[in-house]
């Protein structure tokens, strides 16, 4: 018989400082350092797996086309065609409830040439991108975050890898680019619903404003930045449900029981980076 | 019993060669499952692992797979060292290795058993449709799940899911077939399957055959007189025996607890 001696590593001792460590209570400075520097932590692993993404999605854009071409499409049916009804409805809503109001509201005070500005401001520059953005992060990160969890529990990513298919090149790059076109199409969609709606209720309210005048107003408060700036924000609004949602449920090693908590942090995450981002493009308009 | 350590050397024969590797646990790298672990993979060989269960047999068979590469050591993979390979010089490797996992074969769960065998040979645009429809088909047949192929593998039992992660590991045609436990869950009709299929598969009855085969199990009673290697690990330790001597078997506490049927836990 041949044998290879070895002796197996001792775990370290129990240390008497760092069970007092343990149990001892922290202080308030000690548990704000802690998760701050855990934030920084989540931040870094984001950030790389964000770039791995973007590498991927570059290099191997063009291979292996009759496999993740049609999974893209798909991502765009689920994340895309699938919430038309939903984002309507939700659009309707904004125009009748809010901008409605709000241009009844601007008529009565005799400020109506401020109207097409006002849908401007609100609707297609905040608004429309955000609401979009929440809409789809509800429907669609949430499953996103199940969905890929459960294949790393239950241990497809492995297999993947044995048989030499890269999970982000198969699982994350259709995410992203179907829900980054997704987002820019509900979001335009939303606004041109948003738009309708406010002027029905405007119509219902026999407010003296001719459809040609309404759009005139709001056409003359665009400028060719806004539309950029639309689908710029529209596009990172996507990326970053995505890379976010996908990195919660692939990012590292989980269990089946840990994927309600990472749908959680994935959502919250999103809607901070969101917003964070949302923040950067309204000092852009302010500047 | 060999006499000689299994130690590796760079004779064309080897398929696969490790030298001085370190494995350790995946979901806890600091625990150190085999230090200094040599072992080399021959053309026709048909190696049997047994190790209770938790011991590292997966671990073991994951690094040799190339599923992982080594922390320390030296593998080396059809006389290439994988440590200096490019990304894609290591992938054109990796895909000349095949794995079974243990457990319900890890198939994609959302895609059909047609699209379990399909996306590895789609994915690596290998052939032309039409042959790699045909070879599918072929492997199906020969699995007797020609009736399922368009069933979700999800839906399928555990034995079936076995079986479709065998047959999705051959459509590759690996020059070395790793199967990481492949009885455990099965119940004991598709074991004999398992057992005769093998035997066919390697007796050459099958349109294609690996140049070796690689099974790691918690119970060696199946494999004892089929196997031409036996590789143990206990209490991070490596062992190689000689399945022919059953003399110097027999005295093994080691192989009497994995002989029994009895499945040991840790």
């Amino acid at each position: 018989m041949m044998e290879t001696a070895q002796s197996f590593p001792e775990k370290d001792g129990p240390n008497p400082s760092s069970q007092t460590e343990r149990w001892g209570k922290p202080s308030l400075s000690e548990l704000l350092g802690r998760k701050i520097i855990r934030s920084l932590v989540t931040l870094q692993e984001l950030v790389a797996f964000s770039l791995i993404t973007l590498s991927v999605t570059l290099i191997k854009f063009n291979r292996s086309k009759s496999v993740v071409h049609p999974i893209i499409r798909s991502q765009i049916y689920v994340a895309g065609i699938r919430l038309i009804p939903l984002v309507g409805m939700v659009a309707l809503m904004t125009g009748f409830i809010v901008m409605g109001q709000m241009i009844s509201l601007f008529s009565m005070i005799g400020a109506s040439r401020y109207t097409g500005l006002v849908m401007v401001v609100a609707v297609f520059r905040e608004l429309g991108p955000l609401m979009t953005a929440m809409m789809v992060l509800a429907r669609v990160g949430t499953s996103t975050v199940i969905e890929l969890g459960t294949k790393r529990a239950m241990g497809e990513v492995e297999a993947l890898e044995a048989l030499g298919i890269d999970s982000i090149h198969y699982l994350v790059v259709p995410r992203v680019l179907g829900l980054a076109l997704s987002i820019i199409s509900l979001t335009i969609y939303f606004i041109l619903i948003s738009m309708v709606s406010a002027y029905l209720f405007v119509f219902m309210q026999d407010i003296p404003m001719k459809p040609g005048a309404f759009v005139n107003q709001i056409a003359g408060a665009l400028h060719i930045s806004d539309f950029l700036m639309l689908i710029l924000k529209s596009f990172f609004f996507g990326t970053i449900i995505a890379v976010v949602t996908c990195y919660e449920g692939l990012g590292r090693p989980i269990q089946l029981g840990d994927i309600s908590s990472a749908a959680t942090r994935a959502v919250m995450k999103a809607i901070l980076f969101c917003v964070l981002l949302d923040a950067v493009f309204i000092l852009y308009w302010m500047v | 019993m060999k006499t000689e350590p299994n130690l590796p050397s760079s004779e064309p024969d080897a398929l696969i060669v490790l030298k001085d590797v370190e494995v350790s646990e995946a979901s806890e790298p600091g625990h150190c499952l085999i230090k200094d672990w040599d072992w080399r993979i021959n053309e026709n060989e048909f190696w049997v692992l047994g190790g209770m269960a938790g011991a590292g047999k997966t671990q073991l068979l994951s690094v040799a797979a190339g599923l992982n590469k080594p922390k320390n050591g030296l593998l080396k993979l059809f006389g290439k060292e994988v440590q200096q390979l490019d990304p894609e010089s290591w992938l054109e490797e990796k895909l000349r290795l095949g794995i079974v996992f243990e457990d319900g074969g890890r198939v994609f769960q959302d895609l059909s058993v047609f699209e379990n065998l399909m996306l590895p040979l789609s994915y690596h645009e290998l052939d032309e449709a039409d042959k790699n429809h045909a070879w599918v088909f072929r492997v199906l047949e020969r699995m007797g799940m020609q009736s399922m192929s368009n069933r979700l593998a999800g839906r399928l039992s555990r034995n079936w899911r076995q079986r479709l992660g065998l047959a999705r590991a051959m459509v590759l045609r690996p020059d070395v077939l790793f199967l990481d436990n492949p009885l455990g869950v099965v119940d004991s009709h598709h074991g004999q399957w398992w057992l005769d299929f093998l035997d066919s598969m390697m007796g050459g009855e099958f349109e294609w055959k690996p140049r070796s085969l690689v099974v790691s199990a918690n119970d060696l009673t199946p494999w004892m007189g089929r196997a031409d290697c036996l590789g143990l690990i206990h209490e991070s330790r490596w062992i190689v025996m000689d399945p022919a001597q059953v003399d110097e078997l027999s005295k093994s506490d080691l192989i009497r607890a994995l002989s029994t049927g009895i499945k040991q836990s840790q």
